[in-house]
């Protein structure tokens, strides 16, 4: 008996298409749904918001030194207390978060376009050129990360550029191993696929078909990478090898409690900063955490 | 009925799914006499995985549970057991061999210590005595060199020979039913047959009745007695082999006897039932197979039919028939 | 095997060699001299320039850089200019008093970590596995000197629990069990605080290794054999999680020793990360590259211990 239909059935080629291009969308939808990565994104984007918006939340000036009134305990007209010169802390704390954030994006921006530079020209070129970039990440990956930023920014001095590029240029490496071998895979089945095709453009094929897969890592990395970023400009800061003062950051404000006395006494200039670094740490960590298990394809349901 | 070793009735077992419950094994029914073998065909998806894990009561935490039936082995309710109860059965009364024998074994221990371990618990053996009876089956399912083999690890070996250690570990303590979950799909098929032969000849040797679950209704046609054929979560026809193959009354099984590769004559076109199976969570109103069944009726699209027996032991769950 | 572990030996060797000239270029390109602070300011500017000459402080950097490699591979790593020492003297010392902390963290938050881990797993989803899970995402993101700082302002100050910094307590002459305890009592805050972060990265990866393994087939075929659950969990389970959860600690041991800067100074540890530090700001030159190399070398060589305790610990690779 003949079971052959000649009908189409057209619900199901509609289903097949859907689950195609949904990639993305259920990976809004899991990552919606993970409630630690939407507490994380909430507190991000306040914490944002109030350093954009400094000048409108703080009537006092950033660096306006009052010195009769140093050192104060928090109060009513200084919601945070004053510092050693008299400047507001609350306010320096938000434009503080200006400073550190920026960091964190910047520092994240550098190692990305390293990483993916680096690892894109190592798989696709292979042979001496991968030869070299892969020992260039063996050795940086083997560098006590803090410890070589300490030796740069003891010999560049103190700026917050300089603590960018440090931590930009010590992290790219993560970015550029993955960048290769997503390289590498894909220009193994080019290969095969290209000598049946007929000649197509190799490049924009390996364009086409690489930017999709890395996305999804890059984001992940990027986005614990500004954590870093941020680590870096604290730890680098407190040791007064980073943003130089009196430009606040939350690093640098840190360092109040290298003074005995400061950290005794006065908590109110130390401890807000340092919640602050761990507050929006945790966030990113949050954040990061939820993306990658929303955008890992080989998660099953 | 003293020769029948397990009835299943009304099986019911659903998942919780964050899109709601679906019911993946749908209402159930069939029986399995002592010493004989009950073939369970069906395609990807129409539960028959989880039926055989329901009757093992191994369905997957947290999200699956048994919503309805009962499972009577021996007269016993599995269903009703305590886990304590139901443990002592596993490997020991009722066991199973999966279908991908590559990761089936656990590659950090010794084919000895895995083989052993089954009769350590049900059998009380240890020791010497427990290796030498793990040698003997060893033996049993035709391995060479048993006593090297003990002491090697899972990736040492090939496919099929991984598959005879599960099979020495399932019939190791001679158990009333074998559950055999697709066990030569993944293999080749030199080894395939190899591997059949060997359930075959062990199930006369230790009187072993089975539930062999596969798509592959060639082999079906080697190793059962009778038949079941699911789609959808239900029973749609049941009957004895020799009928299945002479006598198919429903069209899923008719599609599914001519879509075999083995039967395309030369020139001919080969045969597929169009569609997809639905998904669960998408079923269509009446009978499950509707939208893809040539002989659709109106009746069809409207109501599901009920399983009834139309001959002596021939069970069809179709509107043609009823 | 085994030439799988010489070759990734051998290439450390270019790698070591690529640190050192980048660390020897890096510190030699600082501003600032280590000899100004140091001079007796009645030695006349000609005196001072004739002593660098002959010690070679005006060579070029090349130069400077083989007339170290020569010295190094004998054993000679110099002389420290601040401490007026052997560098390889001041280095054992220090290096103790590190490996004092970074060992006992290792050993306290690996055995909190693992079963936390493992029943973090066996429980997904639960009111524990969320509280762990919390506390693991509040280790890992604390910044290791804040919490430093705040150890000592709470536990040392505030309630004078432990002493503020430092080794022992000076000028107090114990000696024998109270030294002992007085080392113990001193070593408190910081081995905390190391301890605490490592634990919380343990914790999730031994979670997450432990619900990758739950899910494979072959704990599914212990199940169907009648083994008890918790026998399938600790024994079946278990064995196989811990193989990357055993690398990672492996590593996790250089990475200790070389990580520990920033919470050495704020303890004011007379460790390996308060030498290196204050030498880099002294331009203790010798002291700077032999610690940094060291430092590097512990990385590289927890990474090469890594991947000899995965040959050893999967039964894959060891019999191959």
């Amino acid at each position: 008996m003949n079971v052959v239909k000649t009908k189409q059935i057209p619900e199901n080629k509609k289903d097949m298409e859907e689950k195609g291009l949904s990639l993305w969308k259920v990976g809004l939808e899991r990552l919606r749904r993970n409630k630690l990565a939407m507490f994380g994104l909430t507190i991000l984007l306040i914490t944002i918001t109030i350093a954009v918006l400094a000048p409108v939340i703080t009537p006092y000036d950033r660096d306006a030194i009052d010195t009769a009134n140093s050192y104060k305990a928090p109060s009513a007209e200084h919601w945070l207390g004053t510092d050693e010169l008299g400047r507001d802390t609350f306010t320096r704390l938000i434009y503080g978060g200006r400073i550190s954030l920026s960091v964190g994006l910047v520092s994240t921006g550098i190692s990305v376009a390293i990483g993916v530079l680096l690892g894109a020209v190592g798989g696709y070129h292979g042979g001496i050129a991968d030869m070299i970039i892969m020992r260039l990440v063996d050795i940086f990956m083997c560098f006590p990360f803090f410890l070589i930023a300490i030796v740069i920014a003891s010999i560049l001095g103190p700026s917050i550029w300089n603590v960018m590029i440090i931590s930009g240029t010590l992290s790219w490496t993560y970015i550029a191993r993955i960048v290769r071998a997503e390289v590498l895979s894909i220009k193994e089945r080019e290969f095969i696929e290209a000598a049946k095709a007929l000649g197509l453009n190799s490049k924009d094929i390996i364009v086409k078909h690489i930017i999709p897969n890395i996305v999804a890592p890059i984001i992940v990395y990027a986005t614990l990478g500004i954590a870093r970023g941020i680590l870096s400009e604290a730890s680098l800061s407190y040791l007064g090898l980073g943003v130089k003062p009196p430009t606040p950051s939350w690093g640098n404000m840190l360092s109040a409690a290298q003074s005995m006395r400061s950290l005794r006494m006065h908590w109110w200039l130390w401890i807000p900063p340092g919640l602050m670094v761990f507050l929006t740490i945790l966030s990113i960590n949050f954040l990061g955490d939820g993306l990658r298990d929303a955008l890992d394809p080989k998660l099953k349901q | 009925m003293s020769d029948t070793l397990l009835k299943v009735n009304d099986l019911v077992t659903s998942f919780k799914t964050s899109q709601g419950k679906v019911r993946v094994v749908d209402g159930v029914d069939f029986t399995i006499k002592k010493g004989k073998v009950l073939g369970l065909v069906g395609e990807s998806g129409c539960g028959k995985s989880i039926t055989s894990l329901s009757i093992m009561g191994l369905i997957p935490q947290p999200n699956g549970f048994i919503e309805n039936g009962e499972i009577l082995f021996n007269g016993e309710d599995l269903l009703k057991l305590n886990e304590d109860k139901m443990r002592s059965l596993r490997g020991n009364e009722i066991a199973m061999i999966f279908q991908e024998p590559m990761t089936a074994l656990n590659p950090v221990f010794r084919i000895g210590q895995q083989i052993g371990e089954v009769l350590e618990i049900h059998k009380n053996m240890r020791g010497k005595e427990n290796e030498d009876q793990c040698i003997e089956l060893i033996k049993t399912v035709g391995i060479p060199r048993p006593e090297k083999v003990i002491n090697e690890y899972p990736h040492q070996l090939s496919g099929g020979m991984r598959q005879r250690v599960m099979i020495a570990m399932a019939l190791s303590c001679k158990p009333r039913l074998l559950i055999a979950d697709e066990p030569t799909t993944a293999l080749d098929v030199t080894v395939q047959a190899q591997v059949l032969d060997l359930i075959r000849s062990l199930k006369d040797s230790f009187k072993t009745s089975v539930l062999f679950i596969t798509h592959d209704l060639g082999v079906i046609a080697e190793m059962a007695d009778d038949v079941i054929i699911m789609y959808s979560g239900k029973v749609m026809e049941e009957t004895s082999v020799e009928n299945i193959f002479d006598e198919p009354l429903h069209p899923y099984t008719i599609g599914l006897l001519s879509s075999r590769p083995e039967r395309i004559k030369k020139g001919e076109k080969p045969v597929c039932i169009p569609g997809m199976v639905p998904s669960p969570f998408d079923m269509p109103k009446g009978c499950a197979f509707s939208p893809r069944c040539t002989k659709c009726m109106d009746i069809c699209k409207a109501k599901i039919p009920e399983l009834v027996e139309i001959n002596r032991h021939h069970k069809v769950r179709c509107w043609l028939y009823s | 095997m085994k030439k799988y572990m010489i070759r990734r030996m051998l290439f450390m060797i270019p790698v070591l060699i690529g640190v050192s000239i980048i660390i020897f270029t890096l510190i030699h390109l600082a501003p600032g001299d280590p000899y100004s602070s140091m001079l007796d300011p009645s030695v006349t500017e000609e005196d001072m320039q004739n002593m660098l000459e002959k010690i070679g402080y005006y060579d070029p950097l090349p130069v400077k850089y083989m007339k170290w490699v020569g010295r190094a591979v004998q054993g000679d790593l110099g002389y420290s200019i601040r401490y007026q020492e052997p560098v390889v003297d001041v280095i054992s010392r220090r290096m103790g008093n590190t490996l004092l902390l970074s060992v006992l963290a290792l050993v306290i938050s690996t055995s909190i970590a693992i079963p936390l881990g493992v029943i973090s797993s066996s429980k997904q989803y639960s009111i524990f596995d969320y509280i762990a899970t919390i506390f693991a995402f509040i280790g890992l993101s604390i910044p290791a000197f804040f919490l430093a700082l705040l150890m000592v302002k709470y536990l040392a100050f505030d309630l004078k629990l432990f002493p503020i910094s430092g080794m022992q307590t000076i000028g107090a002459g114990y000696t024998g069990f109270k030294q002992f305890l007085d080392l113990l009592h001193h070593m408190a805050l910081p081995v905390m605080v190391l301890a605490l972060l490592q634990m919380a990265s343990f914790m999730r990866y031994t979670r997450s290794s432990m619900l990758e393994v739950i899910r494979q087939d072959y704990v599914r075929t212990a199940r169907a054999k009648g083994v008890k659950e918790k026998v399938v969990i600790y024994k079946h389970a278990l064995k196989n999680a811990l193989i990357p959860v055993i690398t990672l600690l492996s590593a996790s041991l250089g990475h200790l020793l070389s990580g520990a800067i920033l919470t050495e100074t704020v303890f004011a540890w007379p460790g390996m990360g308060t030498l290196v530090y204050q030498s880099i700001l002294n331009r203790d030159y010798p002291l700077v590259i032999a610690s940094t190399m060291l430092l590097s070398l512990c990385v590289l060589a927890g990474n090469l211990f890594a991947d000899i305790m995965y040959a050893v610990v999967d039964p894959r690779i060891k019999y191959d």
